[in-house]
């Protein structure tokens, strides 16, 4: 049972409320990823907001302060940190931290929606953006998650979702938040304060796997790499989010309109992901206050300098299979792995084979297919497998079955509208075989399509109400075709039947049966005469 | 439609506020918030049927409200503002305190030293106190006689009603003229009475001990979280201003809904006499 005592209670806080247990809202702010970001924290740090444990461990804790809204989470984290002297957890409104001894970091990675209590003054976001910088001293550092109102998974979100923690939530008609990463940096700079990082998280926002640094978003030679990232089931799927052990898992999966890779996809094909990431992470730095450096220059100049020291960030953080890979540019050119691996250049599989595709280069498609099929990229999907301009191939996911492989590059070409490219129902089967493969016995077409939405559906459904449609018209042709040959039958028999009637067939009959009576007879003649021994 | 909806006339003046018959005020489709409270504004012992809607007092009271879960919740301001509203003040002839001891409600006991509470009122209020007991102490001559021997005058505002019984329409109407004879308001814990005093011109004050229920169960909180959170209303003398804006913020009072919008949200018929609107307004 923790101590009551060691919370800070500002005023305002909620009594029977929780964050974190996501029972009331989207639960905390985690992941990875994330931790990985915080690497730029220092010296006295506020947290504001909820975030997951695992992202206040890797806060400095010689001086951390987390404010939170909810009594029994501010009791939960005084216990978990009431060895740690130096981490002292608030409960309250954001406004109760005015005036505040300013702090070195400041860290709100939730967003500024889910910081007031029900209690108190309810802030727009431009009000706690303000509330926030002023805690931060010249030289502080400032790291502020914020949602895309118009990010994919808003997008693609079949309806928009109303928590208990939305009593007041004014989301994309609040006037005073920046919209897209540009405006946000002008507000960043109108505060003053130094934009020294942008991320897109991606696939949602308090859960994000992959942190994409614009940089990095904007080189178009990493195309393949940035789709194959996208595309990833695991990033889609929000699975590495969270840290299983500690009870959190994946988001549950809501139907969706569409399939949130491929529109990840177009949208890095088009140059468009930073507008559609889910939220933006950012990394300010306040700037010496002029009046102060005019003053003190020297007093001035010294926090920045400290806070230069922290390690720089990288410029993507990926959580892949609940491991982190961090990739930072290469002085020599280009990306790598924090392990030395590079960053490959260029476009993935599926790219090139539905290009080729669309050109109806054939002998081009059998080649990309066979190169892939008798690599060890067999079973990754074609999505996730990169071809460099140099013609190496790089495998950026976890093998499975090639069928299965196929199967999705066959769901992919029926999405871009390549369902006619053979006969119905045969597309996977002649990729499988272009792949230099014997085609299985359950090969459909729509065996990949799992991850889809409401739009694959529908596009499936168009196929389907075709197919049937062509079915029923051969079936019909089938009919007629059946009904004309009966009617050829009964006239031929018909016409055996008059045959039947005419002197020369009864001539013939009596001919046949006078035979037969003739037959019957010799046969009773020679049993009669054989002895009976 | 839930019998608390009557409770101290408060559908009665709210069918008067909406050009119908007060004698007899139409059911009003929902549950009407009925007292200040720290919670999502309704009584802990009501039961609540899915979908009814809740009409409450203030915007922070709705705000708790849907943070506890609850979605069809609207906010229409108290009854006593829709009174207020009502029945514009005269030439203001003010005197003395009017202080509300904390009282239970049926069935309930409060475990505290009358004795010591007195003391404390004289120490404190400068001019003649009348001392308003709830029915229960009212009728108790023990209580009663123990603020009488004090010097204090003693008056009780009615019943509440319950479950449709003993239905006193003129409580609030006895009780705003009580407060409009009283430049102070003041009690031993914050409660309806005191936001009432503030928005009726009083000056407010809380203070003293603020006594117990028996059996009583801190809920939301309790006593340690309004004496922390309103805590610009408790002491002897407080800032008339912020006392204000916190009773009409907690009152609803700028949140008031015109007659005719009112009616449709309690789904209550026309006023058969159009003209009736008007005098309302």
């Amino acid at each position: 049972m923790s101590d009551p005592a060691a919370v800070h209670l500002l005023g305002g806080e909620m009594l029977a409320w929780s964050d974190p247990d996501g029972a009331h809202g989207p639960g905390p702010v985690r992941g990875l990823g994330l931790a990985a970001l915080l690497s730029v924290a220092s010296g006295r740090t506020l947290v504001a907001g909820p975030h997951h444990p695992h992202l206040l461990d890797a806060l400095p804790p010689t001086d951390l302060t987390v404010l939170v809204r909810g009594l029994p989470d501010a009791e939960s984290l005084a216990a978990r940190y009431a060895d740690r002297p130096g981490v002292r957890v608030c409960c309250g409104g954001p406004e109760k931290l005015a005036g505040t001894r300013p702090y070195d970091t400041v860290v709100a990675l939730a967003g500024l929606d889910r910081l007031a209590s029900v209690e108190g003054a309810q802030l727009s976001w431009g009000e706690a953006f303000d509330l926030l910088v002023s805690v931060l001293r010249p030289g502080g550092r400032l790291l502020l998650g914020v949602e895309n109102p118009l990010g994919a998974h808003r997008l693609l979100a079949t309806s928009p979702t109303s928590t208990d923690s939305d009593w007041a939530a004014l989301g994309e008609y609040d006037d005073t938040r920046p919209t897209g990463p540009a405006r946000l940096r002008a507000r960043f700079a109108a505060s003053g304060l130094r934009v020294g990082g942008t991320w897109a998280a991606f696939p949602s926002p308090l859960a994000p796997t992959a942190l994409l640094g614009t940089d990095l978003l904007a080189d178009p030679d990493l195309t393949g790499f940035l789709q194959a990232v996208l595309s990833d089931r695991a990033v889609v799927s929000d699975g590495g989010g969270a840290t299983p052990a500690e009870g959190d898992g994946p988001a549950p999966a809501a139907p969706l309109l569409a399939d949130p890779a491929r529109l990840a996809g177009s949208a890095v094909r088009n140059g468009f992901a930073v507008e559609l990431a889910p939220a933006w992470m950012l990394l300010g730095e306040r700037l010496p206050d002029p009046l102060t450096q005019a003053e003190h220059p020297a007093a001035s100049a010294r926090p920045v300098e400290a806070a230069q020291t922290v390690a720089a960030p990288s410029a993507a953080s990926l959580v892949q299979r609940g491991r982190l890979r961090e990739v930072r540019r290469d002085p020599a050119g280009g990306w790598r792995f924090a392990d030395g691996e590079a960053v490959p250049p260029g476009r993935t599989v599926e790219d090139l084979v539905v290009a080729a595709a669309l050109r109806r280069d054939l002998p081009a498609v059998r080649a990309l297919l066979t190169t892939w099929q008798s690599g060890a990229e067999a079973g990754m999907p074609a999505d996730a497998v990169v071809v460099t301009p140099a013609g190496t191939w790089h495998g950026l996911a976890e093998a499975t079955e090639p069928t299965l492989a196929l199967r999705r590059l066959a769901s992919r070409l029926i999405d871009v509208g390549l369902a006619d490219l053979w006969p119905t129902g045969e597309l996977a089967a002649m990729l499988t075989m272009m792949a230099g493969r014997e085609p299985g016995q359950s090969a459909g077409d729509d065996g990949g399509a799992a991850a889809g939405g409401w739009r694959e559906l529908l596009v499936d459904r168009d196929r389907l109400t075709r197919e049937l449609a062509e079915a029923r018209a051969l079936q019909g042709w089938y009919e007629r075709t059946l009904t004309e040959r009966d009617d050829e039958l009964k006239r031929l028999r018909r016409i055996v039947s008059l045959l039947h009637g005419t002197p020369t067939a009864r001539a013939g009959r009596l001919l046949l049966a006078g035979a037969r009576t003739a037959r019957r007879t010799a046969r009773s003649a020679v049993r009669r005469l054989r002895p009976t021994d | 439609m839930h019998h608390a909806n009557h409770y101290y006339g408060h559908s009665h003046v709210l069918a008067r506020y909406c050009g119908l018959d007060d004698r007899d005020p139409p059911r009003i489709h929902g549950y009407l918030q009925h007292g200040w409270n720290i919670g999502d504004g309704m009584a802990y012992d009501h039961e609540f049927v899915p979908g009814v809607p809740l009409f409450l007092w203030s915007e922070r009271t709705r705000r708790r409200a849907w943070s506890l879960g609850r979605r069809q919740t609207y906010v229409v301001g108290a009854p006593w503002a829709y009174l207020l509203a009502l029945e514009p003040d005269g030439p203001p002839q003010r005197e003395g305190t009017i202080w509300y001891p904390f009282h239970g409600w049926e069935g309930q006991q409060v475990v505290g030293d009358h004795g010591r509470l007195i003391d404390e009122i004289r120490a404190v209020e400068p001019g003649p106190v009348t001392v308003c007991l709830y029915w229960q102490e009212y009728l108790s001559t023990r209580v009663r006689q123990h603020y009488e021997r004090a010097g204090f005058r003693v008056v009780c505002h009615g019943y509440r009603g319950g479950r449709w019984r003993d239905l006193d329409p003129g409580f609030l109407h006895r009780q705003l003229a009580e407060l409009r004879r009283h430049r102070r308001v003041a009690s031993n814990r914050l409660c309806s009475a005191v936001f009432y005093g503030i928005l009726a011109g009083c000056e407010p004050a809380v203070y003293g001990d603020p006594m117990h229920l028996a059996g009583e169960v801190p809920i939301w909180g309790g006593q340690p979280r309004i004496r922390r959170q309103w805590s610009d209303l408790h002491g002897p003398q407080v800032d008339l201003t912020a006392a204000r804006a916190l009773a009409v913020a907690e009152l609803g009072a700028d949140r008031l809904l015109p007659p005719a919008e009112l009616r449709r949200l309690f789904r209550w018929p026309e006023p058969a006499d159009r003209h009736g609107m008007e005098v309302c307004r």
